[in-house]
């Protein structure tokens, strides 16, 4: 029976008007119009476009590179961020200023960048190359190319936790008599253990989506290398709205089971070890 | 201007803040109000003041409803605990602040400004500060400047919340005695929120007393002391002493097993007996300068006695060990609460 | 928020670690960031100045340069509004719904740039829903610049909301509130009140906005249609010059794009470092 309140603060209507409908206009329609196309393909139909061949094919190396990639930085992400925390050398700042360097560079830019670094003639291609191993226009290269796209996510998630770290545990460890090695691995690793889950499945969100990095380095054969945004792609300049959508459904359902695992995380991590959600 | 609050009442999705207030403050008088955390005080400030709206109630301001009137036009100064200054801005433009949102013709120019703003800055001595900014002053010079900035706008009605609670404690005494001289000249009505039993007695002229959203007594510092209205009262003001019916009742005269007798320390008064009948044993006596502490033990009660005699009255020395007799000067009697 | 104390000199890592691991992160990101950043400018200006030049002031480059401003033009300010309005909405307000409205927020950065477009596309691309009524009408948003502004303001719209949210939550609201007992207005307490309070972090918000909205490919490259000189944004235009095996001039236009994410990243540590001055815990009493 109470009378809705009054808000002291003015601004309420014009904010919820134009957050709402803005919301409406740009993201919820057009996201509509998915779940819309969705529906009237039929589930057959659509169960047959996501689980076709090629779509498989797409989602192996479109997953694959992506947990691999993030694997690679889940080693080396950590291992930077423990550097630019704990350790003092010139150039740091700059180095701490450059892991962002992904996030702001044109995803097209790093693509060609790529290509032509592992090419056959690039600087670092004709190396492997000499090696008999070969990176650009292979799995491999759609990998390198995650990896840039992905380190941002494990350093930057880590490094927060690092640098709030107090070191009593460290130096309880070291009173215990644990060796510098021991209590990286037994002691700080294991606290820095949700921080680096949530960066490896923002990464691991990201990499799945990405476009612009991936395809030029790409050989983008069907089969065998190529990613499903690709095929996505490909599917709407042949018109096939219906392929399309399917593949992109199951792309959005795996990114939200991805963040949907982050918040669980951090529910998880919260309620499990207070002590540390400072 | 007169504030008349009639039986306000604010929920929160859980919990009850305001239960029914009513409370009728006159024109300029400086009224506490007082009470732990979460009994509502600040709310019902902010109820006063127009950044909350109550579920239930109206409030009056001389006689005039303005319960669902915007705080913007509400005439009223408000300095918040955490002194809420525009760190962006200087001193000076702080406290010209109020005088420059004014609308158009009623803005003060130029000149005129300056010396509106200066002459508030030399009421809060804070003259030669003008040109700082909030980050470089101190706590106390940063709460003054609250104050001139509320007062600058020429209010009618002035609501402190908590507004010495984040200062040490030497500042704080400074700033209070300095508020009581500044409403003794200015004459503002004024309400402000403490949990501070000692400053709401040193500043206020009559004390609300609250607790769980209810004003459990309303009267001035004096009276609330030597006449509480109720047991949550008594104990807030100070350390009391609960004595069961089987201690008292031989000098107050009343009986039955759920009369608790509240006795201050100062009114309590022990004295040596040679018999162990209804006495109570010493356990430690403290010199505390011009008074003393003394705590002794009795059986029927859990907690000790606490009683503090001047010094020079017990001729006889107090020692631990001893047995006392226990009577009262003075007492009051409620009820046991379950 | 301030940093935890350091563990004492006692507690440093043995050199042997400390060289190993400082070599394994130098490598790493020497190999990952500074060696492409390098390879851009060095690939750039690989046949002199003067084909560098003429690739970047062609005319389709020249038409692909103030298509991307245009477009940045655009969706950067109405995303900043928006960004405002949402957090002043969701910090300054309780209402069922919130954690739903912070959540749709965030829903970009879950979605792939490729589906950004996409579902344009299914809107009003000609087989979309609104497609017939689009072309009986003359309407072109598919294949034209207002597609490419739809699918980039979608791509960016979170950047700004997401700075603002944590950062006014910090802050609290007691400034506005006194500046209402004040006597303040609305518009009044924002601009002079909000606006300086939360500068920097809407700075730092709309320097990610822009870097993303100049910078996207995915989404945009769905909706253009890839048409020279009408509907090429910088980035599609490196493209289009890469695929023609005109590697010199894709990476001419690709160092500008380089540059600018120099430049982000170098504005986004000042108004960072700004931002993080004026938060509540830097005024100690």
């Amino acid at each position: 029976m109470r009378r809705r309140r009054r808000h002291a603060l003015p601004g309420f209507g014009l904010t919820l008007g134009l957050s709402l409908s803005y919301l409406a206009l740009i993201v919820l329609i057009p996201l509509a119009a998915l779940v819309l196309k969705s529906a009237t393909i039929g589930p057959l139909a659509f169960w047959s476009a996501a689980t076709a061949p090629r779509a498989l094919a797409a989602y192996r190396v479109t997953f694959g590179c992506a947990a691999l990639a993030g694997l690679v930085n889940l080693v080396l992400g950590p291992l930077l961020a423990w550097v630019l925390v704990r350790y003092r050398f010139p150039g740091r700042k700059l180095i701490d200023a450059l892991v962002d360097l992904p996030f702001a560079l044109p995803t097209a830019v790093a693509g060609i960048t790529l290509t032509a670094l592992y090419a056959s003639n690039g600087w670092l291609g004709r190396w492997i190359e000499a090696a008999g191993y070969k990176i650009a226009y292979t799995p491999a290269g759609i990998t390198i190319a995650l990896i840039f796209v992905s380190l941002p996510f494990l350093v930057r998630s880590v490094q927060p936790v690092l640098e709030q770290l107090e070191p009593d545990i460290e130096e309880a460890a070291a009173t215990l008599g644990a060796g510098r090695l021991r209590t990286l691995v037994s002691v700080i690793l294991p606290t820095l253990w949700p921080a680096i889950l949530t960066g490896f499945a923002l990464a691991f969100a990201r990499a799945v989506g990405e476009y612009g990095s991936v395809i030029f380095i790409a050989g983008n054969l069907p089969m065998v290398s190529e990613i499903a945004p690709l095929l996505i792609v490909t599917k709407l300049d042949a018109f096939d709205y219906a392929g399309a959508t399917a593949i992109a459904v199951v792309l959005l359902l795996s990114s939200f089971v991805a963040l949907l695992a982050i918040n669980l995380l951090q529910l998880w991590t919260v309620r499990h070890r207070t002590a540390e959600a400072r | 201007m007169s504030i008349e609050l009639a039986d306000i009442a604010y929920r929160y999705t859980d919990a009850v803040a305001l239960d029914g207030i009513d409370l009728s403050i006159e024109s300029g008088e400086l009224l506490a109000l007082l009470g732990p955390s979460g009994c509502g005080k600040t709310t019902l400030l902010r109820v006063i003041a127009g950044l909350e709206f109550p579920d239930r109630g109206v409030v009056r301001f001389e006689g005039r409803d303005v319960t669902r009137v915007a705080a913007r036009k509400r005439h009223v100064g408000f300095v918040f605990q955490h002194y809420a200054l525009f760190n962006h801005l200087t001193v000076f433009e702080n406290v010209a602040f109020g005088l420059r949102v004014r609308r158009f013709w009623k803005r003060p120019r130029g000149a005129e400004l300056k010396r509106r703003v200066g002459d508030l800055l030399e009421l809060v001595q804070l003259g030669a500060l003008a040109q700082r900014y909030p980050a470089q002053l101190s706590g106390g010079q940063r709460q003054r400047v609250a104050l001139a900035r509320a007062l600058a706008v020429e209010p009618e009605i002035l609501l402190l919340d908590e507004p010495f609670g984040a200062l040490d404690a030497r500042v704080r005494g400074d700033l209070r005695r300095w508020l009581r001289g500044l409403h003794d000249r200015i004459h503002v009505t004024s309400v402000f929120v403490t949990h501070d039993q000692e400053e709401a007695f040193e500043l206020a002229d009559r004390i609300a007393v609250m607790n769980h959203g209810r004003i459990e007594q309303l009267a001035d510092p004096e009276r609330l002391y030597t006449d509480p209205a109720s047991p949550f009262v008594c104990r807030f003001l100070g350390e009391v002493n609960e004595l069961p019916p089987a201690l008292h009742a031989r000098w107050t005269g009343v009986g039955g097993a759920d009369a608790i007798a509240f006795v201050r320390p100062h009114d309590l008064e022990l004295t040596p007996t040679p018999s162990a009948a209804v006495a109570a044993i010493v356990e430690t006596v403290r010199d505390l300068g011009a008074t003393v502490r003394i705590e002794a033990r009795h059986a029927a009660l859990q907690a000790p006695l606490v009683a503090i005699h001047e010094r020079g009255r017990f001729d006889a020395g107090i020692r631990p060990g001893q047995l006392v007799d226990v009577a009262a000067r003075r007492w009051v009697i409620f009820p046991r609460d379950t | 928020m301030s940093p935890a104390r350091k563990p004492s000199t006692a507690l440093r890592d043995p050199a042997w670690l400390r060289a190993l691991l400082l070599i394994v992160a130098l490598a790493f990101v020497g190999l990952f960031l500074v060696l492409p950043l390098i390879a851009v400018f060095s690939y750039a200006f690989e046949k002199g100045v003067a084909l560098f030049v003429a690739s970047v002031t062609d005319s389709d480059a020249r038409a692909a340069i103030r298509l991307t401003l245009l477009v940045a033009a655009i969706s950067v300010p109405a995303n900043t509004i928006f960004g405002v309005a949402a957090a002043w909405l969701i910090t300054r307000f309780r209402f069922a719904g919130k954690n739903l409205l912070i959540s749709l927020i965030d829903l970009p950065f879950a979605v792939s740039p490729v589906i950004a477009g996409l579902i344009y596309v299914l809107l009003f691309g000609a087989q979309g829903w609104l497609g017939p009524w689009l072309v009986e009408h003359h309407v072109k948003i598919i294949y034209a610049v207002p597609g490419i502004v739809l699918a980039t303001t979608f791509v960016t719209f979170p950047f700004v909301a997401r700075e603002l949210i944590p950062l006014m939550q910090a802050q609290g609201s007691e400034q506005e509130e006194a500046a209402l007992t004040l006597g303040a207005g609305g518009w009044s307490m924002f601009w002079r009140v909000v606006l300086p309070k939360i500068g920097w972090g809407l700075a730092y918000g709309v320097i990610l906005c822009n870097a993303r909205a100049i910078g996207e490919f995915g989404a945009v490259s769905v909706v253009s249609g890839h048409i020279r000189g009408l509907t090429n944004t910088m980035p599609l235009h490196v493209e289009i010059l890469y695929n023609e095996y005109n590697r010199t001039a894709a990476f001419a236009v690709a160092s500008l794009l380089a540059l600018l994410a120099l430049a982000t990243l170098v504005l986004k540590q000042l108004a960072g470092w700004r931002m993080r001055r004026s938060l509540p815990e830097s005024e100690a009493a």
